[in-house]
């Protein structure tokens, strides 16, 4: 089995509902494709079938009333603060938020965690350019304010999936000593 | 004026190929034969059709002898009405055929 096979394989069982089930039946159809290029071109698109399903799950799970107050807060404290503290309070509102999404809605954990820890690189992303349409200029390069600064912010995804994976693991953990009624 | 839905090329080969055979059940593999479409076009195209009620799905149980479990696909009876309606006589998408010999 090649790599990418495995990786579709992994990823069709990760995916949930509809999405799964779509990327599962692609997969189940490599009993037929042919070896070599045709193999090739269909698990390709089965790569590009997972991301696209994945970025529809990230972009519904934003959309939820919830995680647009955590993702509204998280980006107001980071643009508000002013503080020498303002960083690590707008991270505790990041994990904190996520781990209350997670906690909530087990299912759409993870791509609630990946569209709130992407909300303060995608919010500055976005001013840069607003800034660099309105002729302002924009700073390629690595610096407080450079395109690279905000694209280095999406490292808060990997915080806020792991605080998701603590709330989903919490309620779990509840849900587990609640007695039977 | 908005472009009617399920109108793109991609997704009238699509009814197209589903529509030759409108009550039996089609493979992702055929369809993708088929139509010329690779599998990363067709298979939004079948979750598309799937969400609109105009396409059906199931896994092949064992006893059907189609060896490991594969999904399957049908068109609704909604499906039906709309590739009659739309479908295009011949894909654009679809693979070229072989060249006739030549007497």
């Amino acid at each position: 089995m090649s790599v990418t096979q495995r990786a579709l394989t992994w990823s069709a069982a990760r995916l949930a509902g509809s999405s799964g089930e779509l990327v599962r039946g692609l997969v189940a159809e490599l009993s037929v494709v042919p070896e070599g290029v045709e193999r090739r071109r269909w698990l390709r698109g089965g790569l590009w079938l997972v991301v696209r399903e994945a970025g529809r799950m990230v972009a519904r799970a934003a959309g939820h009333p919830a995680a647009l107050v955590v993702g509204a807060v998280v980006v107001g404290l980071d643009g508000l603060g002013t503080s020498d503290d303002a960083s690590q309070v707008t991270l505790a509102a990041l994990l904190v938020g996520c781990a209350l999404l997670g906690a909530a809605r087990p299912a759409a954990a993870v791509p609630s965690a990946v569209a709130v820890g992407s909300a303060v690189a995608i919010s500055q992303l976005a001013q840069l350019f607003a800034a660099a349409a309105l002729g302002h200029g924009i700073a390629p390069v690595a610096g407080s304010t450079g395109v690279m600064s905000a694209v280095g912010l999406f490292v808060l995804v990997l915080p806020a999936l792991l605080a998701a994976r603590l709330g989903v693991a919490a309620r779990r953990r509840c849900a587990g000593r609640t007695p039977a009624a | 004026m908005p472009r009617p839905r399920f109108a793109s090329p991609q997704t009238q080969a699509a009814l197209t190929a589903l529509v030759e055979d409108p009550a039996g059940w089609h493979h992702g593999y055929a369809l993708s034969r088929t139509t010329g479409l690779a599998s990363g076009t067709l298979y939004p195209i079948l979750r598309r059709l799937l969400e609109a009620g105009l396409v059906e799905a199931r896994w092949a149980t064992d006893d059907e002898g189609t060896g490991p479990r594969r999904h399957l696909y049908r068109l609704t009876a909604e499906g039906r009405a709309v590739a009659v309606a739309r479908a295009a006589p011949v894909s654009p998408w679809a693979p070229p055929r072989p060249a006739q010999a030549r007497p």
